[in-house]
């Protein structure tokens, strides 16, 4: 129950009319928006204009496209996308956590103070640092099994065929993922080194007195401290990965017959080479059951009141 | 200032620039923006430019020009038809065998006879047919395009690399298995050298369009019809048989080391670039891209690189070439309907059409027979290349692309399924026969979507 004022207490001040009761009469929530209210709501609207724009009518726009289900009979009828089911399936699994797993160990092996290992650092994160387009182009034709750099070295030095890197639909997909890996390492890298620098020096100072070996000391010490992180860091490449359409598009472009294309290339493939958007939008849509659960789980982890590292 | 102060002045603001847009707008000449394949040379792009640039001088209009390359440009076009923001004119080199036969199909296009029509008798029959396409909205055939060049497959080789050899031009066979014999012989001899070369740049792969323009020329060389002019589906066994040859004729060069393993993915632009760097003594491409790519190299333009006619079919007839015609369309949403017709009417005029063409030395052959005759650049007996192209294309038997006949053919380019059929052999280890049998059902499929009422 709300308590009358004080006697003799000066009454408080009618709040000023708002904006948009005196212009449209409109009352919300009880009496009209204060002017800070409607500050607010000016500076907001241009927001949710361009939220709705861009994202929330390009969405529905989407789900609408691929709202048909014989589009998803005739997908799952259409070989090639059973191929980049799998195909989309081994490059997150083993793409992704081959990547961070390495990035982890590199993160201990940079974190060591010698002057040459930030040199070395220096060079390894060039990879990431560069422009990524022209980088798998280059890569494509480096392994271009006729005039590419890697065959015609061999064929320069051992007058033999080298592998067709791009032109076996393994040797391409395992191509794909080791430039792939190569590629965004460094970032990740980068990322692991910064938890490794938060994690006290006391832990490792106490389990060497214990007698801690090299191995012991990451099993005990360092992966416990890393464990959320590591955690975090791997959902977010791996949603990250899903939308990634430059590594396959520019290393193999799909090929050699269609057999290495992603959900993300395979999209656009139907959706613009084949003509059939609504074909595209569902590809796209059927990789959201792998994708909403792990956003769910990120944003979960996320929510954690206490940082753990 | 209080928020409805702010409130107001904003609205002034934007009500005074909307007026002083639209009044400087109504005093301006229209503008009509035009999508555009990009050339594969600059003089391409600068020869629709001077047309462009002319017909702004002559209209006081304005063209908005965007050039967009051979990959983006499909892509384009069709995520502007989906989402109705469409240009007021869109071409792309594919448009014939991709784009235009299901977007007419679909009721997408703008319907253009009025430009065409009264240019019926200065066009090939070919470029007519291309151009004539069934909308399923409406249940008619109307002319939802507008022909401005055609193309058709010519072989190049590199005559130093045959020398090389120890040939000359004038041995090479006219006949089909002695033809392809030669080259593989060529590449033995310059293989004893120590040359890492291929005899045969042929596209193998599933994207673009090289590809199918050598598949489906090739199965017609074996005797395949696989539609009837009257639209329907011919799989009869004489068609399944030459399907199979080509696939085998093709697989065996491959699996021999005559084709380059890479030919698997190449895109258009690949087997261009495979040629420039020597690394195959010929191939085959769908219009002289090759040769005048190189005219500023007078060495290349006028020695170096040959054009010649493709060989005898296996039965030892002269080879039907495949024509392709190349056209614009207007899409339906188009904000400038009437002027983007003005453009496309003043662009193919023949004279302006004929100094584009030539602008662009020759990639390209005209669609009007009247140009080859009035027009001494066509039949110059000094160029290497046009001439022969020229010979091949109007004195030689020709015969438009299926999708003429049946939009659903343009279905089965898209999803390539020859390519797919050249993979299920090259790659996958199937045989001819499994592979044919594969695509014969997807194209069953594709056509029973694509049903045309008889007219």
């Amino acid at each position: 129950m709300a308590r009358a004022p004080a006697r003799g207490a000066a009454a408080p001040p009618a709040p000023r009319e708002g904006l948009l009761r005196r212009t449209t009469g409109l009352v919300v929530g009880g009496p009209g928006l204060s002017d800070e209210a409607t500050w607010g709501l000016i500076f907001v609207i241009p927001y949710i204009a361009v939220f709705f724009l861009f994202v929330i009518y390009p969405v529905l726009y989407g789900l609408w496209l691929g709202s048909s289900p014989s589009t998803y009979v005739r997908l799952v009828n259409d070989p090639i996308y059973l191929r980049t089911v799998v195909n989309t399936l081994v490059f997150l699994i083993v793409g992704v956590n081959l990547k961070m797993f390495l990035a982890l160990l590199l993160s201990g092996y940079f974190h060591q103070s010698y002057r040459w290992v930030k040199w070395l650092f220096l060079i390894f994160i060039l990879p990431w640092a560069v422009p990524a387009i022209p980088t798998f182009i280059s890569a494509h034709w480096m392994l271009n099994g006729q005039w590419g750099l890697i065959n015609n070295f061999i064929w320069q030095f051992f007058r033999a065929e080298g592998p067709g890197w791009l032109t076996t639909p393994e040797l391409a997909l395992g191509s794909v993922i080791v430039f792939y890996i190569w590629k965004w390492m460094p970032f990740w890298t980068v990322i692991f080194l910064a938890g490794r620098t938060a994690i006290p020096h006391d832990l490792y100072e106490a389990a060497a007195i214990d007698g801690a070996t090299g191995l012991q000391r990451f099993r005990w010490v360092t992966f416990p401290m890393m464990r959320n992180l590591y955690i975090i860091c791997t959902v977010l490449s791996t949603i990250w990965t899903l939308g990634d359409f430059n590594t396959v598009h520019f290393i193999t472009g799909g090929g050699p017959v269609l057999s290495t294309h992603v959900f993300a290339t395979l999209g656009i493939r139907d959706a613009f080479e084949v003509g059939d958007p609504a074909m595209g939008v569902a590809v796209v849509i059927t990789a959201l059951p792998v994708l909403v659960p792990l956003v769910i789980y990120l944003m979960r982890k996320l929510h954690k009141e206490a940082v753990e590292l | 200032m209080t928020p409805s102060r702010w409130l107001q002045s904003c609205l002034g603001v934007v009500a005074g620039t909307v007026t002083a847009v639209g009044l400087i707008a109504g005093a301006q000449a229209e503008t009509i923006t035009v999508w555009w394949n990009k050339g594969y040379f600059p003089a391409e792009d600068a020869a629709l430019q001077t047309v462009i640039k002319k017909w702004e001088e002559q209209t006081g209009n304005k063209v908005n020009l965007s050039f967009y390359s051979g990959a983006d440009i499909p892509t384009k076009i069709i995520s502007a038809i989906t989402s109705g923001q469409v240009p007021d004119i869109a071409y792309a080199d594919i448009n014939d065998f991709a784009i235009a036969p299901q977007q007419a199909w679909n009721g997408k296009l703008v319907d253009l006879s009025d430009i065409v029509e009264p240019l019926k008798d200065r066009y090939t029959k070919t470029a007519l047919l291309a151009a004539h396409l069934y909308n399923n909205e409406e249940h008619k055939r109307s002319y939802y395009a507008v022909p401005l060049k055609q193309q058709a497959l010519h072989d190049f080789y590199w005559r130093p690399m045959l020398e090389a050899a120890g040939h000359k031009a004038e041995e090479i066979p006219t006949g089909w298995d002695d033809y392809w014999k030669f080259w593989q012989g060529v590449q033995d001899k310059l293989r004893d050298d120590g040359q890492r070369v291929y005899a045969m740049g042929l596209p193998v792969s599933t994207v673009d369009t090289d590809n199918y323009y050598t598949f489906n020329q090739y199965l017609l060389a074996y005797g395949g019809h696989i539609v009837k002019q009257d639209g329907s589906l011919n799989l009869d066994d004489q068609t399944r048989q030459a399907a199979i040859k080509a696939l085998t004729f093709i697989g065996e060069a491959f699996s021999n080391g005559y084709i380059p393993k890479s030919a698997i993915n190449w895109g258009d632009p690949d087997n261009n670039v495979a040629f420039f760097s020597k690394q195959i003594i010929m191939t085959n491409n769908a219009s002289l891209s090759i040769p005048v790519a190189k005219f500023d190299d007078k060495q290349l333009y006028y020695h170096d690189i040959v054009t010649r006619q493709m060989p005898s079919t296996p039965d030892g007839k002269p080879m039907t070439s495949l024509v392709a015609v190349k056209v614009a369309i207007v899409p339906k949403g188009a904000p400038h309907v009437d002027l983007a017709k003005a453009f496309l009417k003043f662009f193919v005029e023949p004279k302006t059409l004929d100094s584009y063409l030539v602008a662009a030395r020759g990639r390209w052959l005209p669609v009007m027979p009247e140009l080859i005759k009035s027009d001494p650049f066509w039949t110059d007996a000094k160029d290497p290349h046009v001439p022969v192209a020229v010979k091949q294309e109007f004195e030689g038997p020709t015969q438009p692309w299926p999708m003429a006949f049946n939009p659903a053919y343009a279905q089965v380019n898209a999803e390539e399924i020859w390519g797919r059929a050249e993979g299920d052999v090259l790659v996958h280890g199937k045989s001819p026969d499994e592979a044919v049998d594969a695509a014969f059902a997807r194209i069953k499929e594709i056509f029973a979507q694509y049903q045309i009422p008889t007219q």
